[in-house]
């Protein structure tokens, strides 16, 4: 084989950045006509990114990016990242460290006012299926990081700056007149001054909640312009939902379901009459062992209660008490069946 | 006029014949290529079913449109793209159906399998080998790699937190892409 092995990838990078233009790709579908052999590779490149995308949760993707949360670690100050870690392993051990650690904190936390605010760049923080996080960060906001999600976190001298990448996370902000609080997420900025609220990504859908002060929702393009143009604020009790597929719409909506956002803080699953099939989409967002069914008279079913996030096994317990269902499991997935008699 | 009407009737006519003995020729042609082709689809999938699929949508297509003749020297290349393209698309379906959808409808084929929304319809024995060799990288192309595919940053981003050029990442993010394109060739 020869060199167009190289050429592939090369090629496949290329056409992936943000600079691709007509002219690259002019010159890709040459390269493509030239020989079979090329093409045969490009498309080699794009299934095994493929196969690849589905590996996420391995053990080697996962112990790769815990190397790298700890190998780069930002500035000197790494305040933030002292807290990331331990929320992770909560035993009694780490205990008496934290008393210490917190009285540290606080300290140092009075002492920064002093002294400019030094910068958190470019941090990242993910969990699994069933983690959280909490995130305590230089300026005292505080995230709460749910299930299967990824946060970004850039801190500079005039703003701050966070990205949601994926999943949900709960904003404490800090007032900070001096610093807007920018959340990313999806095509549009999350903005506070001092406040608390939810984003939640599901797909391509995304929706704000604010329990306590006020957030604008802006768009992300005309924020680079520096206009503002759609700008929509809201208020607590009050959700804004959009599209990451159209700019022109912000719908403000009641919230919905907000005993759900207090639930999952406290590390439960809170449900007030809902559909059975919101309850366990809900429930499998949390857990490796994920719940199905195929029967469309399950879907019509409610349910009321509180479930301790990661306890399938009484959450399951419950719904074979109350609903005429049968389990049928299989490793780690469980099928839900109508009972007939 | 009539005799130009009749030229096109007999022309269409030997046409017809022609053609059938054309997919005869290009069955022939490219059947050799079957056992090979067959072990690599293999390779990339899980399911038998997947397989056949794949094997026989190829050897349509080749039939329906078979490449111009300047590229029968390539024959060989030309029917793998072929068979390449369609596992694309089949992992690119697959993709969709599962993430958008943790319901699954009332559909048999769904229920009879082992449904599992996290794998996909990729082979067992690929996963382990692109898992492999993304832990054989050295750390400086796979933590890169996996910042860029499953943190999501951008290689501008990339570049600035390891201080490092973009044209360096864009390089280093193509060594891995080759390392693990080239688990794909193992069939032989």
């Amino acid at each position: 084989m020869n060199d167009y092995k190289l050429t592939a990838s090369e090629w496949y990078i290329k056409l992936h950045t943000q600079n691709a233009n007509q002219d690259l790709h002019k010159e890709f579908k040459e390269w493509l006509a030239a020989d079979p052999e090329n093409e045969l590779a490009y498309i080699e490149c794009e299934i095994a990114l493929s196969a690849l995308n589905h590996l996420e949760k391995a053990p080697e993707v996962q112990s790769i990016i815990e190397s790298i949360e700890t190998e780069h670690p930002e500035t000197a100050f790494n305040f933030s990242k002292i807290w990331g870690k331990f929320s992770q392993k909560s035993t009694l051990r780490y205990t008496t460290a934290i008393t210490g650690l917190v009285c540290i904190c606080l300290l140092s936390m009075n002492l920064l006012n002093f002294y400019s605010k030094p910068p958190t760049n470019n941090q990242i923080y993910s969990t699994l299926p069933g983690k959280q996080k909490t995130i305590a960060l230089n300026d005292g906001s505080i995230v709460n990081l749910n299930t299967g999600s990824q946060l970004h976190i850039n801190y500079e001298e005039k703003r701050r700056q966070l990205a949601l990448k994926k999943g949900e996370a709960v904003f404490t902000v800090e007032h900070d007149p001096t610093r807007p609080f920018d959340v990313i997420a999806g095509n549009r900025i999350v903005r506070a001054i001092g406040t608390r609220f939810n984003i939640i990504i599901d797909g391509d859908n995304i929706i704000v909640s604010v329990l306590e002060g006020k957030v604008k929702v802006l768009n992300q393009t005309t924020l680079r312009k520096n206009t503002i143009d759609i700008e929509k604020n809201i208020t607590p009790g009050f959700s804004a939902s959009y599209n990451i597929n159209d700019d022109s719409v912000i719908t403000i909506t009641k919230s919905e379901k907000t005993e759900r956002i207090s639930g999952w803080l406290q590390g439960q699953l809170t449900f007030n009459n809902w559909m059975l099939a919101d309850a366990i989409k809900e429930h499998n967002r949390y857990a490796d062992i994920k719940i199905f069914f195929k029967d469309k008279r399950i879907n019509a079913m409610r349910i009321a209660g509180v479930f301790k996030i990661g306890d399938t096994e009484s959450f399951l317990s419950a719904l074979k008490a109350t609903f005429p269902i049968e389990i049928d499991r299989t490793e780690n997935i469980i099928w839900l069946k109508y009972k007939s008699s | 006029m009539q005799n130009r009407l009749v030229a096109v009737k007999v022309f269409n006519i030997m046409n017809h014949e022609d053609s059938l003995a054309n997919d005869q020729r290009i069955q022939e042609k490219y059947s050799q290529y079957h056992g090979d082709l067959r072990r690599y689809i293999g390779k990339l999938l899980s399911s038998p079913e997947d397989i056949e699929d794949v094997l026989q949508e190829t050897f349509l297509r080749i039939t329906q449109s078979p490449p111009s003749i300047e590229q029968h020297d390539k024959a060989r290349a030309y029917i793998f793209v072929i068979a390449a393209n369609i596992v694309k698309d089949k992992l690119r379906r697959t993709i969709t159906r599962h993430d958008k959808d943790h319901i699954p409808t009332d559909d048999l084929a769904l229920c009879s399998d082992t449904p599992n929304p996290e794998s996909s319809a990729v082979s067992e024995q690929l996963k382990n080998d692109l898992l492999n060799e993304l832990k054989n990288l050295n750390s400086k192309y796979s933590q890169i790699f996996v910042m860029h595919r499953f943190l999501h940053l951008t290689h501008e981003e990339i570049a600035k937190k390891l201080n490092i050029s973009v044209r360096t990442v864009e390089r280093r993010m193509s060594y891995a892409l080759d390392h693990f394109r080239l688990q794909l060739r193992e069939y032989l």
